[in-house]
């Protein structure tokens, strides 16, 4: 028997979130996909690519449920409802095999197995066992998971990342409500309104979700502020012409410190001796020093090194604004020689307005 | 009558896009009023504030569209049918008397009078004609106006901003077949999959004209840079610490010449000061054909000489104030060294031209 029998009111209230619910799921998983595309140095890790995965299988599942609830009964009823279950089982595979690796101990890929686990159960289980497994024992499971990267992404968000990533937790605390009030126990004990209700949650969730991950990075990304160490323009010739450090000790003056320009001599003559040994002529992007990563930026005659303990795109990213606007502010200033290194002070604010250092 | 007590996939299709729309509009009025109250220079003649108003329209024409068109028959039906193109009508005068303040063209706010007028007109309109006539008020028009309204966009913008005249037509268009394929008499000949088609024109009509609008300049905007003939950035003493031509765009060395207009600025600027005897400091100075807008702040002084006294460019000196300090911290010592301003300066060239800014936007 479907939900809706008989048209009513009610009845089309449900069914028009439901597709309102599949329309957003589709223009935020396009939005995200285009965005993900456009990052140079894309990973598959992605929050973003992640999350637009999961939400074509949300529209796909809300597509299938539509079918069963709306339109069918008996046993056509069930092969409808049993697609719906396996698209939004392998789209929490799918994207909790891709965030798996964001946490920070390993799980084995444990809920990405299950999520396979449960497409398979999906096919060919009985629907009267199939509705009991997917409530009591896949549910539990992925609410666990959910927590885990709630605690994660509130413990590493500061500022107004963590706005969103709370804004995103209560997205998913509506869509879990919503699905909820969907399903048969919930309709067989408060009727269809409870089914209607549901929807209603479900795209509310789905459209705060998406807006707090459009302003998020990735799980793994989320503290990139606190891994930076310091930051130094170094001219082609070794001389510092910047330098930021996020340690606690600031220079007094604004000259620069012996260290400073032994720093600025040695990455340059690391980058010469690189292209020796290499016989290249490319760049370096990054150098791997163990608990130290060296990311570069470069311009015509400046390179922008940032000294993190982790390689993190967003990180790349800010390197890239930062070479951006540095190219508007000092194209036609920056020569092969520096005559004044006072012309750079401005880069140290144009470094900590771009890397957040306050 | 349409889909009353119809029950069939067509007709659940073509209500839950009727829907899809209303929440797609709303999507879209939420950003750009967002926008639009965050902006600093607001103006009630922002395109983006007008086209949420119009956009509101729409969601109650939908509205009542879907309760005249599932829900009710008869006399009943026609006071919603009118109910729903009255929304749209106030929603299109509305559009027009904002947009129209803005276009060159003498049009004494016509449209936006006629819109109110046939608002009221629609609900005596005998429900034979109602079909035909409501199409010819509202499609003729208005259509006229937004023809009007994007060739003056078409004639003021360039490159990639064309396309997003481009699309808006396009959307525009296809808005029309979508709003035609809703009427009685399309469905009557063609039957219901015609409403379900015109259901999908509108919603597409909705997403392309508004994705189109995000990416258009306001009339308040249109063409500021291009008003801008020189910058200056003056230090207290006189002294002038970089000029800017934007005609050339290029720097020349300090000359003569510009060492006494900074003084001189300096000097207007300090007379002015001890005439009106406030401790308040110079604005703007209105020169017929020239106006010299200033900012203050420490102990320097941008002077901008401009065709017009923008709001904007206002706004863009605050915008600069706050970068060089961003940058600066505090106004350096050495004032006599020129090339320590040169950053200013391309920061300055930044923010007041257009083309810089359009990049900025496109990140």
């Amino acid at each position: 028997m479907a939900v809706f029998e008989e048209y009513s009111l009610i009845r089309d209230i449900a069914l028009s979130f439901m597709v309102v619910t599949i329309f957003f799921a589709l223009q935020f998983a396009i939005y995200f996909l285009r965005e993900w595309l456009r990052t140079p140095n894309r990973k598959f890790n992605d929050l973003r690519f992640a999350w637009s995965f999961f939400l074509v299988s949300v529209a796909f599942n809300m597509s299938f449920f539509i079918m069963s609830d709306f339109y069918t009964s008996g046993e056509e009823r069930v092969f409808w409802i049993r697609l719906g279950y396996i698209a939004i089982t392998a789209g929490l595979a799918i994207f909790s095999n891709i965030q798996e690796r964001a946490l920070p101990w390993n799980t084995h890929n444990f809920f990405g197995i299950i999520g396979l686990i449960g497409v398979m159960f999906s096919f060919f289980l009985p629907h009267e066992i199939l509705k009991y497994l997917a409530f009591f024992i896949l549910t539990p499971i992925y609410i666990v998971l959910f927590a885990i990267f709630a605690r994660i992404i509130i413990k590493r968000s500061v500022g107004i990342l963590r706005v969103f990533a709370f804004l995103f937790i209560l997205g998913f605390g509506i869509s879990f409500l919503g699905y909820g009030l969907e399903i048969d126990f919930a309709v067989e004990a408060f009727g269809p309104i409870s089914y209607t209700i549901g929807t209603i949650h479900l795209a509310v969730g789905v459209v705060i979700m998406s807006f707090s991950i459009m302003n998020l990075p990735s799980f793994g990304e989320l503290d990139w502020q606190r891994k930076i160490q310091d930051i130094y323009l170094i001219h082609s010739n070794g001389t510092v012409l910047a330098h930021v450090t996020t340690t606690a000790h600031e220079r007094k003056d604004s000259s620069m410190s012996e260290s400073e320009k032994r720093a600025g001599g040695a990455i340059i003559g690391i980058k010469a001796l690189l292209k020796e040994v290499t016989s290249r002529e490319g760049t370096v992007e990054a150098i791997d020093h163990g608990d130290v990563k060296l990311l570069f930026g470069h311009t015509d005659y400046a390179d922008l090194i940032v000294v993190s303990s982790e390689d993190l795109m967003i990180i790349r990213h800010k390197i890239e604004n930062f070479i951006k606007e540095f190219t508007i502010l000092y194209k036609g200033i920056l020569k092969d020689s520096v005559e004044d290194v006072r012309i750079f002070r401005p880069v140290e604010g144009l470094i900590k307005r771009i890397f957040g250092i306050s | 009558m349409y889909f009353y007590n119809v029950e069939s996939p067509i007709r659940d299709f073509s209500l839950s896009i009727m829907v899809v729309i209303i929440f797609v509009a709303l999507q879209f009025v939420i950003t750009y009023i967002y926008q639009w109250t965050k902006s600093p220079y607001r103006k009630i003649s922002d395109l983006r504030f007008s086209w949420s108003i119009f956009l509101l329209s729409i969601m109650a024409n939908i509205f009542f569209y879907i309760i005249s068109d599932f829900y009710t028959i008869g006399e009943e039906r026609m006071l919603f049918l009118r109910l729903g193109s009255s929304a749209l009508l106030i929603g299109l005068a509305i559009f027009a008397n904002i947009q129209e303040r803005a276009l060159p063209y003498r049009t004494r706010n016509i449209f936006g009078f006629l819109g109110i007028v046939m608002a009221i007109l629609i609900f005596f309109i005998p429900p034979t004609l109602f079909s035909i006539l409501q199409y010819l008020i509202i499609g003729v028009p208005y259509s006229l106006l937004f023809i009007l309204f994007i060739g003056y966009i078409w004639k003021q913008t360039i490159g990639p901003f064309r396309k997003k005249v481009y699309s808006f037509v396009f959307g525009f268009i296809v808005g029309l077949i979508g709003y035609v394929f809703l009427t009685d008499y399309l469905v009557n000949v063609l039957g219901h999959f015609v409403y379900t088609f015109g259901t999908i024109f509108v919603l597409s009509s909705v997403f392309i004209m508004s994705v189109s609008i995000m990416g258009m300049p306001s009339f308040a905007e249109l063409n500021w840079s291009q008003k801008i003939n020189d910058i200056y950035l003056i230090h207290k003493s006189g002294m002038p610490l970089f000029h800017i031509n934007m005609k050339r765009k290029e720097e020349t060395d300090v000359k003569d010449k510009e060492v006494l207009t900074g003084g001189a600025l300096t000097v207007i600027n300090m007379v002015l000061q001890s005439i009106v005897k406030s401790g308040k400091e110079i604005k703007s100075i209105d020169q017929e054909n020239v106006k010299l807008l200033f900012g203050h702040s420490s102990s320097i002084i941008l002077v901008i000489l401009a065709e017009e006294d923008l709001e904007i460019l206002h706004y863009k000196i605050k915008q600069f104030f706050k970068d060089f300090f961003e940058l600066y911290g505090t106004v350096p010592e050495d004032i006599y060294n020129r090339s320590t301003f040169l950053p200013a300066r391309a920061l300055a060239m930044k923010i007041f031209s257009e083309e810089a800014q359009k990049l900025e936007e496109k990140r």
